[in-house]
């Protein structure tokens, strides 16, 4: 079952000599408990589009069109699709299909209103065709409500916070609710995230208490819980940020993530500018998360190794689009896209056998006028003229395995990979 | 808190250490001087002779100049400043009422400005590139730039004179049946707002472009990220961070801001201490010169001591 | 920055540069110079504030370079007294023309000092016309005039009143050479001319005596020569024939060790005992008693005697000789005759060359008081002559190119009030102070051809140019006007220029400041005028220049000293980093503009120690910054590259780090610009700034001291608006540049 979904993200921010196209048209799935790495080069538009998800965009930042599932019912999502496919293109017969539900729900909750008092006591004796009718009518009203959702996109997260212009509303009150609650995030850097003036407990105990009702001392309790889980001496939350070692901040950051014990945790470079003993402890916590509380996680590096050891799922990112997406064993051993490719071959391993490290020739394109086409053609080895005219659409490999490469088929066999 | 009492006791010393070399300057000023306090003295027939002789060795201008340094180190520091020149009068008697209206003014008027300045330049930060923050922006910049003396000018032409709302002059007027407090404030409303334009105009500004330089800070990211409403994420997170250097360049604004108050009580006519400095100058009347010049160095001082106290109030990071 | 690099092929950015370096795309050299401003340029451009604030400061650059061709007047200018005065004037236009002596009024009894006639003498050939003086209901009326024939060549004419019971009687005692002659006041009786039997060379103050209980009038003069002292006595002739009319030569009296050097002063000359004549001689000075003689009976005086001597002084102060001046500088104060109060309380007051005044008991010759005249603020003067008046004792002199009427305190010999008991004059003063009674009030005139009009503190209340432009005889005050009973207190001056007499009644009512608009003499004042009469808009362009040249110059240096100081203290750690740290957070904590006013009162108010002072109290905060920006670079690693060259510390300083150091300077620069012309406008403003200048603190400050600031909003308005506009714009400029030397900024 999808955590969450998201369906063709464009992110695009306003500079002064244009738009630069940070994410453009990006989609992927992750499950409940499944964790998905996002690959890709500095620049490539993976942070953005982590940020676009918690809708922390900066101010220039405008989403041009996407959308973001979260918790999404199965069956709505079958609805969905359903009423995608059955309004494609007619944008104005869905309107009407909209109003015209949305007119019969109305019509039905006043009757229940009628019948039922404020406290959902029927109001006089009701006859039995009352009572019979009013269950009907509430079946209907679930079902009405539940093709709502799907056809209103009601799971959208960006439709409950967009503005006209792709603006964000960066403080929504449905999204605040869903932040950190549902979502929450391990920043990169996180010598930074926390705040300098206040001590490391309290902006725990701040975050707890913002979602729940809980006192000074529950709240205490539990920032000291999580101190523990993550080992570090629960005495310290008194410390403030600048009294922690780099280390300790990361883990602190863990548990600040943890607080609310949310459904999905994005892990922005968790153990960038981190020594590698230290990485390995991050890691090590970050493992730990997944086994023992079961969170559906994405995994933002551009670090290969560090996705290797911890993701179900990888998808990598380049110039704002997908590349390749995959199970893990699937993208490392099945390689099928040359960016890939040359990605992998630019790592060392750390478990691996010994290889020559292969870097990719060229510089990442210009995000304002990306090459048309394929993105990678002006470096990739195999282009060939079609390459820098169309845009490739993916093509399944195997399940759940897509490719955004023409040639992907052709290609696959040739192409370097993990133990190849 | 041990960290903090010993951040107090440096800034104690630290503070002393500037208030001698200030009044070192101020001495050697005033003994560089081409036209001499005695000769003045000896001129001014409304000091009578044995006035004159208590004064002459009360400075000690029949002593070398290091004895002179002493016995001025001396009196300065215990509050002792003599006798006026030009009013033969205990500098003092003259200093005592004046004292408290210039603080009052000038704390007030400090105080609000910066509350106001604080919370509007977090705001209009937050707020960027938006109608409220240009509007602002433009605003500041021109109280900013305008000398202090002629919106005292503009504000009496039109508020006092024309409209008849306020009183052109002083400080208290006794045939006025108003309660005292409210009198005195009544008096001091001119004077108060103009400084207080002053003021905020240089903390908006500064607190704007402070709140800018954190606003992309991760801990401000992570805020917004934990749910946090827009108030909070602002003011608690943000403004608490960007206030950081607003206060340390408190030392500039005070400085700007009592050079305003001075000016402007001179504007006003209002009683006090910088009014009682700009007409010591001018009749060359040494001692008040000399007192005035000290008060109003010990009120920066202090007042930046207590800038210092708020700022290790506020970051933690200073107080190890 | 790596993109620089890349080779000559033209990228598809270049044509986004602008045109200039199209221009110069041919000339490699003049390209690489320029690439750095470009991209500045580039850069700024983008910046709307910015570009807003260049304009208004290039603006002003172009108004100060061609402020002589812009400005519609002179700074000097003064609207013309037909704009400026409540005035009735009559000009008259003397057909012939002379070698006219200064005016002379004719004054009549029937109220005290009432003017009634004005008489003109020329020097040339003995020409003397009489205007009747007639007044109107609210003007005056000069009628023609009525010429008379007086001898040649006279060099001293005087105008002396009897008031009697019966009518009165005017006389006018002219001398020539040894030759003096009296005249009744209709010019046509010679009453008498006799030989004096010598030629005097120095004339004491008028002696006239008038005792209202007796009512009779008597006069008396002291003359000498270099030895010789003569006392005149006269007793007038009066109607009823009890007198008849006398003169004598009293006494004589000859001083022959030493040289006489200036004019005597008669003083406490009411014709009673106790009169003494200040004969002030090479030497020393000395006193005659006056002897008086009276009728026992009847209490006429009899005989006016030169008696004893009183006193006599060595010109000598604390043990120093000192030489004074000329006699012109000795005065007696209170100047009253036969103020029985003030006998004995009555100085002598002298002045030296050393520009001390010296006041003398009258009784004794004790030095009262002495000591320098101190002006504030006025340091480079030169005292020229002494008056007497009910306000005080008035000085005048010259400071520089300006002249100076200063009030001193009697009692203490200070410069009495605050700094309005002064104020400076364009030109020297080429007349004498009148004091006019009724209006508290001194008119004086300047070589300038300037009226002044001043109160009893000497502030300048009024100003107006002579007629006809020229050189004007000096202005004199000829007597008070009465129209009607009730009006009191109008008075005339003057003057004539060239062939033109101008007779005004000044009710000292000014009508400026003017607001803005076309006037009698049919010049415009577009901004309005300020109470002087100096077109505001003229003074406001001129003021550019020095308002630029103050904020450039007193920017400069202190850049330049916080540059060296933050590099020196960048580029040593250690003890020479504290010590230079330690002395910018001690000047960073002075109340700058207070300590400010201070200097400026002390080493007076030039424009050059206005900018040094402003630099030395603002290099502090630009010392801190550079030091902090040479630490960044030192970090740097073209500067590592630049030790391991083995480049010398010279060399790395000015070579490697100044240059990178440079923006920042540039940028703190126009900061300091910006507080530097604030700051000037406020020392201006408090009275501390430069009066050779014209500035628009000042323009701020005459407003303030005019006690206009609540009427002229023509005069408050503009040059608040020109500081904060010119202010403003270098710190938009500085805002901008900002951005370009912190790319941090530019993110937002």
């Amino acid at each position: 079952m999808a955590l969450i979904e998201v369906q063709d993200l464009k992110v695009h921010f306003k500079i002064q000599n244009g738009w630069v196209k940070a994410v453009d048209g990006v989609s992927f799935m992750i499950d409940a408990g499944e964790t998905m790495g996002l690959v890709g080069e500095s620049g490539c538009g993976k942070t953005t589009a982590a940020y676009a998800i918690t809708q922390l965009l900066p101010p220039n930042g405008f989403v041009k069109s996407g959308f973001i599932f979260f918790k999404e019912p199965p069956r709505t999502r079958l609805l969905r699709l359903e009423y995608d496919q059955m309004f494609k293109g007619n944008p104005k017969g869905r309107e009407r299909e909209i109003a015209t539900m949305r007119a019969r729900l109305t019509k039905l909750l006043e009757e229940k209103r009628d019948i039922k008092d404020k406290t959902g006591q029927v109001k006089s004796k009701g006859t039995p065709e009352q009572i019979e009718r009013l269950d009907a009518s509430s079946a209907e009203v679930t079902e009405l409500t539940e093709r709502l959702r799907a056809l209103t996109y009601f799971y959208d997260l960006l439709a409950k916070s967009k503005l006209k212009d792709g603006r964000l509303d960066d403080f929504n009150e449905e999204i605040r609710k869903i932040r950190w609650k549902e979502i929450s995030m391990i920043f990169q850097g996180a010598m930074n995230a926390f705040n300098p003036v206040f001590r490391v407990g309290d902006q725990i105990i701040e975050a707890i208490q913002l979602h729940e009702d809980v006192d000074d001392d529950k709240a205490t309790e539990r920032a000291k819980a999580l101190f523990n889980f993550v080992g570090i001496p629960e005495d310290r939350i008194t410390n403030y940020p600048h009294e922690f070692s780099g280390g300790m901040k990361q883990r602190a950051m863990i548990a600040l993530a943890l607080a609310l014990s949310p459904k999905f945790i994005i892990a922005d470079e968790p153990t960038t500018a981190l020594d590698v003993i230290t990485q390995d402890r991050i890691l090590f916590e970050i493992r730990k998360l997944q086994e023992q509380l079961k969170m559906a996680m994405m995994i933002i590096t551009h670090d290969v190794s560090v996705v290797a050891e911890v993701s179900d799922k990888i998808a990598v990112m380049y110039a704002g689009r997908i590349m390749e997406i995959g199970k893990t064993v699937q993208v490392f051993k099945n390689t099928a896209h040359p960016y890939t490719s040359g990605l992998l071959g630019s790592f060392p391993s750390i478990e691996g056998e010994r290889r020559r490290l292969i870097s990719i020739p060229g510089f990442p394109p210009d995000l304002v006028n990306p090459p048309p086409g394929c993105p990678f053609h002006p470096r990739c080895g195999y282009a060939k003229p079609d390459c820098s005219k169309v845009v490739p659409k993916g093509i399944e490999l195997e399940p759940g395995h897509i490719s955004y490469c023409h040639y992907a088929k052709e290609l696959q066999p040739n192409l370097r990979r993990l133990g190849g | 808190m041990a960290g903090m009492s010993r951040y107090i006791a440096e800034r104690v010393i630290q503070t002393f250490i500037t208030l001698i070399i200030i009044l070192t300057l101020i001495f050697i000023m005033f003994e560089s001087l081409p036209a001499k306090p005695q000769d003045l003295l000896a001129q001014n027939p409304l000091i009578k002779p044995e006035d004159r002789e208590f004064l002459t060795a009360y400075f000690g201008f029949d002593r070398p100049i290091q004895e002179r340094y002493l016995l001025y180190m001396q009196h300065m520091l215990t509050f002792d400043f003599g006798t006026s020149f030009s009013q033969a009068e205990p500098v003092w008697n003259l200093l005592e009422e004046r004292i408290p209206r210039t603080l009052l003014l000038f704390g007030l008027a400090t105080i609000i400005s910066y509350l106001i300045g604080i919370y509007v330049g977090a705001y209009i930060a937050w707020k960027r590139g938006g109608v409220g923050d240009g509007t602002a922006v433009v605003t500041s910049l021109v109280f900013y730039n305008m000398p202090s003396f002629w919106i005292g000018l503009i504000f009496l032409l039109v508020f006092a004179s024309q409209l008849d709302l306020f009183p052109l002059t002083g400080w208290y007027d006794p045939s006025v049946d108003l309660w005292k407090p409210l009198n005195i404030l009544w008096h001091m409303t001119l004077p108060l707002v103009v400084l207080i334009l002053l003021n905020l105009a240089g903390t908006i500004l500064l607190m704007r472009t402070a709140m800018l330089d954190i606003i992309g800070e991760n801990y401000m990211v992570t805020a917004k990220a934990i749910g946090l409403p827009e108030r909070t994420v602002l003011y608690k997170h943000g403004a608490r961070n960007a206030m950081l250097p607003v206060v340390t360049s408190f030392i500039i604004s005070i400085v700007f801001s009592v050079s305003g108050a001075v000016v402007l009580e001179n504007v006003f006519t209002f009683p006090g201490v910088g009014a009682l400095y700009i007409r010591s100058l001018s009749q060359l009347d040494f001692p008040v010169a000399e007192a005035t010049l000290f008060i109003i160095t010990l009120l920066v001082l202090v007042g930046n001591f207590f800038a210092d106290l708020i700022y290790g109030y506020l970051d933690p990071r200073v107080r190890i | 920055m790596a993109q620089d690099t890349g080779g000559s092929t033209p990228k598809p950015k270049a044509k986004s540069l602008s045109k200039i370096e199209d221009i110069f795309s041919d000339h490699p050299t003049l390209k690489k110079y320029l690439r750095g401003p470009l991209r500045t340029w580039k850069l700024y451009r983008s910046s709307m504030t910015g570009l807003v604030g260049l304009g208004i400061v290039l603006g002003f650059f172009v108004l100060a370079i061609f402020a002589p061709i812009i400005s519609p007047y002179d700074p000097e200018f003064r609207a013309p007294a037909e704009d400026v005065f409540y005035a009735n004037n009559v000009e008259l236009v003397i057909t012939e023309s002379y070698n006219w002596s200064a005016p002379v009024g004719l004054t009549a009894d029937t109220r005290e000092e009432a003017l009634i006639g004005l008489m003109l003498y020329s020097k040339d050939d003995g020409k003397a016309l009489i205007y009747p003086v007639g007044t109107g209901v609210q003007e005056i009326e000069v009628q023609d005039p009525t010429t008379y024939s007086l001898p040649v060549g006279f060099d001293y004419i005087e105008y002396v009143h009897f008031p009697r019971v019966l009518g009165e009687t005017s006389y006018f005692l002219v001398r020539d050479g040894q030759t003096v002659y009296e005249y009744s006041d209709n010019l046509i009786d010679l009453n008498v001319e006799w030989d004096l039997g010598f030629e005097p060379m120095y004339t004491s103050n008028l002696w006239n005596g008038y005792t209202l209980a007796l009512r009779f009038s008597r006069l008396a003069l002291v003359m000498t020569d270099e030895h010789n002292v003569w006392l005149y006595d006269k007793v007038p002739r009066d109607n009823l024939g009890f007198f008849t009319e006398t003169r004598t030569f009293t006494d004589t009296l000859t001083i022959t060790d030493e040289t006489i050097i200036g004019n005597p002063l008669v003083v406490d000359g009411d014709f009673e005992d106790g009169s003494v004549i200040i004969i002030p001689t090479s030497s020393d000075l000395r006193a005659y008693r006056i002897d008086v003689e009276k009728s026992l009976l009847t209490g006429i005086v009899q005989n006016v005697s030169i008696g004893a001597q009183m006193w006599r002084k060595n010109y000598t102060l604390d043990g120093n000789e000192f030489t004074p001046v000329n006699a012109k500088q000795m005065i007696a104060f209170p100047y009253a005759q036969g103020a029985s109060d003030a006998f004995g309380k009555t100085i002598i007051v002298l002045a030296t060359t050393d520009d001390d005044l010296i006041a003398y008991q009258r009784e004794d010759g004790e030095i009262k008081w002495s000591g320098p005249l101190i002006m504030p603020g006025i340091t480079d003067f030169e005292i020229g002559d002494l008056y007497s008046s009910p306000a005080g004792i008035i000085v005048t002199g010259k400071a520089e190119t300006r002249g100076f009427v200063a009030g001193v305190d009697p009692e203490t010999g200070s410069v009495r009030y605050n700094r309005t008991m002064f104020s400076l004059t364009e030109g020297h003063i080429n007349s004498p102070p009148q004091y006019v009674s009724g209006l508290g009030t001194f008119i004086y005139s300047s070589d300038r051809g300037i009226i002044y009009l001043s109160d009893g503190l000497l502030g300048i209340n009024a100003t107006f140019a002579a007629p006809g432009g020229g050189a004007l005889t000096p202005v004199s005050f000829l007597g008070n006007i009465y129209i009607q009973s009730s009006v009191t207190g109008n008075y005339f001056a003057v003057v004539t220029s060239e062939n033109t007499l101008f007779v005004s009644t000044l009710s000292g009512v000014n009508k400026a400041p003017l607001p803005p608009g076309k006037y009698p003499s049919g010049n415009r004042y577009i901004l309005g005028t300020d109470y002087e009469g100096h077109d505001i808009l003229a003074w406001l362009i001129y003021g550019t220049r020095s308002e630029l040249m103050v904020g450039i110059t007193a920017a400069f240096v202190a850049v330049v000293i916080g540059t060296v100081v933050g590099l020196v203290a960048g580029f040593y750690p250690g003890i020479i980093d504290s010590l230079l740290m330690r002395a910018t957070d001690v000047m960073l904590s002075l109340p700058g503009l207070v300590i400010l006013l201070l200097f400026a009162a002390v080493f007076g108010p030039s424009l050059v120690n206005i900018m040094i002072i402003i630099a030395i109290l603002s290099w502090a905060g630009i010392a801190r910054v550079i030091r902090s920006v040479t630490l960044s670079l030192k970090e740097r690693a073209f500067v590592d590259a630049a030790i391991i060259a083995g480049a010398s510390e010279s060399r790395l300083i000015f070579r490697h780090i100044a240059p990178n150091v440079l923006p920042y300077t540039f940028l703190y620069m126009t900061f300091t610009i910006s507080g530097a012309i604030v700051t000037e406008a406020i020392l201006a403003f408090l009275g501390f700034g430069d009066v050779n200048n014209v500035t628009w603190g000042m323009m701020l400050q005459y407003l303030q001291i005019s006690g206009q600031s609540l009427i002229a909003w023509w005069w408050l308005l503009p040059p608040g608006i020109c500081i904060t506009l010119l202010s403003m714009s270098f710190y938009l400029i500085g805002r901008a540049f900002d951005e370009v030397v912190n790319p941090r900024l530019r993110k937002r």
